[in-house]
């Protein structure tokens, strides 16, 4: 007797999405949001560390470049297979599936970013910066060309 | 509904096999030991064709899905190939895995180490059961080649992230060895061609299963057309006694 409105739930949910996604600019924007919301809630961790452990930001240019870099990579895959993955029943399962192991160089090089910056040794971060900002361009492109295709069945 | 000739497709396996067999003998005994590994580099005459092979069939996989998306050439063709070639890529992929950890134990004594390019070898193999998952979850032949299409040019994307990573990170693993900068083969003679021959020997295996996955493929979308025809024919024209006369009664109006 649960269970029905739960799968019902579950299945509008993913619709409501697709109506939403209906169009590119759309997708642009959600993009943007997460983002945005990814910047804000990082922007609070930075400043979380540095009140916490004491830590001077030594190489700040690696450091937000780095930062930026690592968030629009994340909000370009993350709403790429949001997209991909709207209207599957198995979609909060999926997704983490397939979001993780694509996201993991991000993952690693931003942390490795952020290591040398801290440490004062910046110029072992800016490998790893450019690396982190091959991946937004790469698949930030990847989304804005894999949207119609995405989008034309719905 | 294959891809090659059966009577080719059968030459191809009875060769691949034989070719199997002579690199069996050159890499157990033809081959000398190597100086500081012993035996125990002999595993490389499986390890590196494994990863040729799962690069090549990842590669083959974005090159399908590729063509699927691309209105002009979309046929379900390419979608069959990219999943048939999926398939085989994370077979050879854990094959390649499982081959560095038993070589990995004898050599750097640790069957397992967090080097940069066996986490991205990893990643690379969870990228595509992701993608395999992805190809299982059941919708419309078209929807899902399409998803599955975008998956795969994402996932393959990592690809040359884990070929530039052995650069980048420096750790653990061999330098490149064949395809160094320089392009000069560290190695020479009978464990080059013993090398090369199981290239060979696994690329001909590629193509013999990947021709049969892709049958297996086209037959199974064969098998579920058909059934979704019969259901919906059931649906329509009622299951029971009176089925086939209706039938032939909307046959004749036609």
């Amino acid at each position: 007797m649960i269970e029905r409105p739960v799968e019902s739930a579950h299945v509008a949910a993913p619709q409501a999405l697709e109506t939403a996604l209906e169009s590119r600019s759309e997708t642009r924007r959600l993009a943007a949001a997460v983002a945005v919301e990814l910047l804000a809630l990082e922007a609070l961790l930075a400043a979380g560390v540095v009140v916490l452990f004491n830590v001077a930001l030594a190489g700040l240019a690696p450091l937000l470049l780095g930062t930026l870099a690592a968030t629009v990579g994340l909000a370009a895959t993350g709403t790429l297979y949001g997209v991909l993955a709207a209207g599957l029943r198995v979609r909060e399962t999926l997704l983490p599936v397939l979001l993780l192991p694509v996201v993991a160089p991000v993952l690693l090089g931003a942390t490795r970013a952020w290591e040398a910056s801290i440490n004062g040794v910046s110029g072992d971060a800016w490998p790893w910066v450019a690396l982190l900002a091959i991946f937004a361009v790469l698949f930030t492109g990847i989304g804005m060309l894999a949207f119609g295709p995405l989008l034309e069945e719905s | 509904m294959t891809l090659l000739h059966p009577r080719l497709a059968r030459a191809l396996g009875w060769t691949s096999l034989a070719a199997l067999v002579v690199l069996a003998m050159f890499g157990l005994w033809g081959a000398p030991p190597d100086r500081v590994q012993s035996d125990a580099q002999r595993l490389m005459y499986l390890h590196v064709p494994s990863a040729w092979i799962a690069y090549l069939a990842f590669g083959v996989t974005a090159l399908s899905s590729a063509l699927y998306l691309w209105r002009r050439t979309r046929s379900p063709v390419w979608d069959r190939l990219a999943g048939a070639s999926a398939e085989l890529g994370v077979l050879f992929t854990a094959l390649t895995l499982v081959l560095g950890s038993l070589w990995g134990r004898p050599v750097w004594g640790v069957w397992w180490a967090w080097d940069a390019r066996l986490v991205t070898t990893a990643v690379l193999f969870f990228l595509y059961v992701g993608y395999l998952a992805l190809r299982r979850v059941p919708s419309a032949v078209e929807t899902r080649a399409k998803r599955s299409a975008i998956a795969a040019l994402i996932a393959f994307v990592d690809v040359p992230i884990v070929h530039f990573s052995v650069n980048w990170w420096r750790t653990l693993h061999q330098q490149a060895t064949v395809f160094t900068p320089s392009l000069n083969a560290h190695i020479h003679g009978v464990m080059a061609f013993t090398l090369w021959w199981g290239v060979l020997a696994f690329t001909l295996l590629y193509v013999y299963l990947l021709d049969k996955r892709y049958r297996l493929e086209a037959l199974e979308e064969d098998r579920d057309a058909r059934e979704l025809a019969q259901a919906i024919d059931e649906r329509v024209h009622g299951a029971g006694v009176a089925a086939p006369a209706e039938r032939a009664g909307v046959g004749a109006g036609r």
